[in-house]
């Protein structure tokens, strides 16, 4: 069971309308390596994981990450606020308006739209752990990857708060999966 | 504004820099400060790896209730981080002691901040009498613009 707490984990102030890195930074929103794939893809593992620790680690990073979704929900969101039918089409968002008016939508920054595929689970714990450790060092290269496309401190900020997150998760699937290693999960 | 957020009621987390942890035959990990953990986004020390030259951002409340909420999210994100280590390292009782310590901390800023300022969750007990506080703007993703 889940509860909603009304505030960001980390809060998202954007002063400055920005429709590219709206539609760049939308692909951690739906993308193959964003945070709606990542909570989806804990949550959804979590109940093949053989142990205590594993159900945990997998409930409460999952948990966290449907806290990133929103946060990059928020950025689009106010990244976008006020733009016009004229503006979304020079960067290439018309097609987005046809479908979706001002509404979000979980795509990649091509346009392509979430697919479930990238929740992949095998349900062995070693394919499964590692599948996650190299999910939150794709997710850490695009956010470098963003902070790149940005040179807005408000966005920046927040990308590399979303950024660190990733290499603490990182860390904690690797302790978890050389513990499995050493007592022969599979 | 007392600038609360950059005063950390004790130094508890130092108890743990470069400490033998007796119960589990190992040194515990070097902890940064609440402060400086949810403004780079990493409480431990060891893991912490910084992107190029960025400096992590540096929040600064314009107003008491941005400051109030700042507190609390420093906080959360704290017990977060002390959570997910518990997850894979469960038998560490200093560790567990600590994340009390700063849950007592957040419950007393959310019980102050809801008091003035309305509901964080739906469970509070600051939830109106004639009007129904919850739905109130702004909510989270809105921004202060
Ligand atoms: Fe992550």
């Amino acid at each position: 069971m889940w509860k909603y707490v009304k505030t960001l984990q980390y809060p998202v102030n954007i002063k400055k309308k920005d429709l590219k890195m709206a539609k760049y930074l939308i692909t951690q929103y739906g993308g193959a390596n964003g945070e709606l794939a990542a909570a989806l893809r804990y949550l959804n593992q979590r109940y093949s994981m053989p142990d205590d620790k594993g159900k945990a680690l997998l409930t409460d990073i999952g948990t966290e990450e449907l806290g990133h979704i929103e946060i990059i929900c928020a950025m689009v969101h106010q990244l976008t606020k006020g733009a016009t039918i004229e503006e979304l089409e020079k960067v290439g968002l018309g097609g987005h308006y046809s479908e979706h008016g001002y509404g979000l939508f979980p795509t990649n920054a091509d346009g392509e739209t979430f697919d479930v595929k990238y929740i992949n689970t095998t349900g062995d714990p070693l394919a499964d752990l590692s599948e996650n450790m190299a999910a939150e060092q794709k997710a850490r290269a695009v956010y470098e990857n963003l902070i790149n496309l940005s040179d807005d401190k408000d966005v920046i900020d927040v990308l590399l708060f979303l950024r660190q997150r990733e290499v603490v998760h990182f860390n904690r699937f690797k302790e978890l999966y050389e513990e499995y290693k050493i007592k022969g999960y599979e | 504004m007392n600038n609360n957020f950059y005063n950390i009621p004790e130094d508890w987390y130092q108890e743990f820099n470069n400490n033998f942890n007796v119960t589990n035959k190992q040194m515990d990990p070097s902890l940064a400060d609440p402060k400086e953990a949810f403004l780079r986004g990493n409480l431990f020390n060891n893991l912490y790896d910084p992107y190029k030259n960025y400096r992590y951002g540096n929040l600064k409340p314009t107003n008491q209730k941005e400051e109030l909420l700042y507190n609390i999210l420093m906080y959360k994100f704290a017990l977060i981080e002390l959570n997910l280590y518990l997850d894979t390292h469960p038998n560490n009782s200093s560790m567990i002691n600590l994340y009390k310590k700063y849950l007592m901390e957040e419950k007393k800023l959310c019980d102050q901040y809801e008091n003035t300022y309305g509901p964080l969750t739906v469970d509070s007990e600051n939830l109106g009498t004639n009007s129904w506080n919850w739905i109130k703007s702004p909510w989270p993703w809105e921004g202060t613009k």
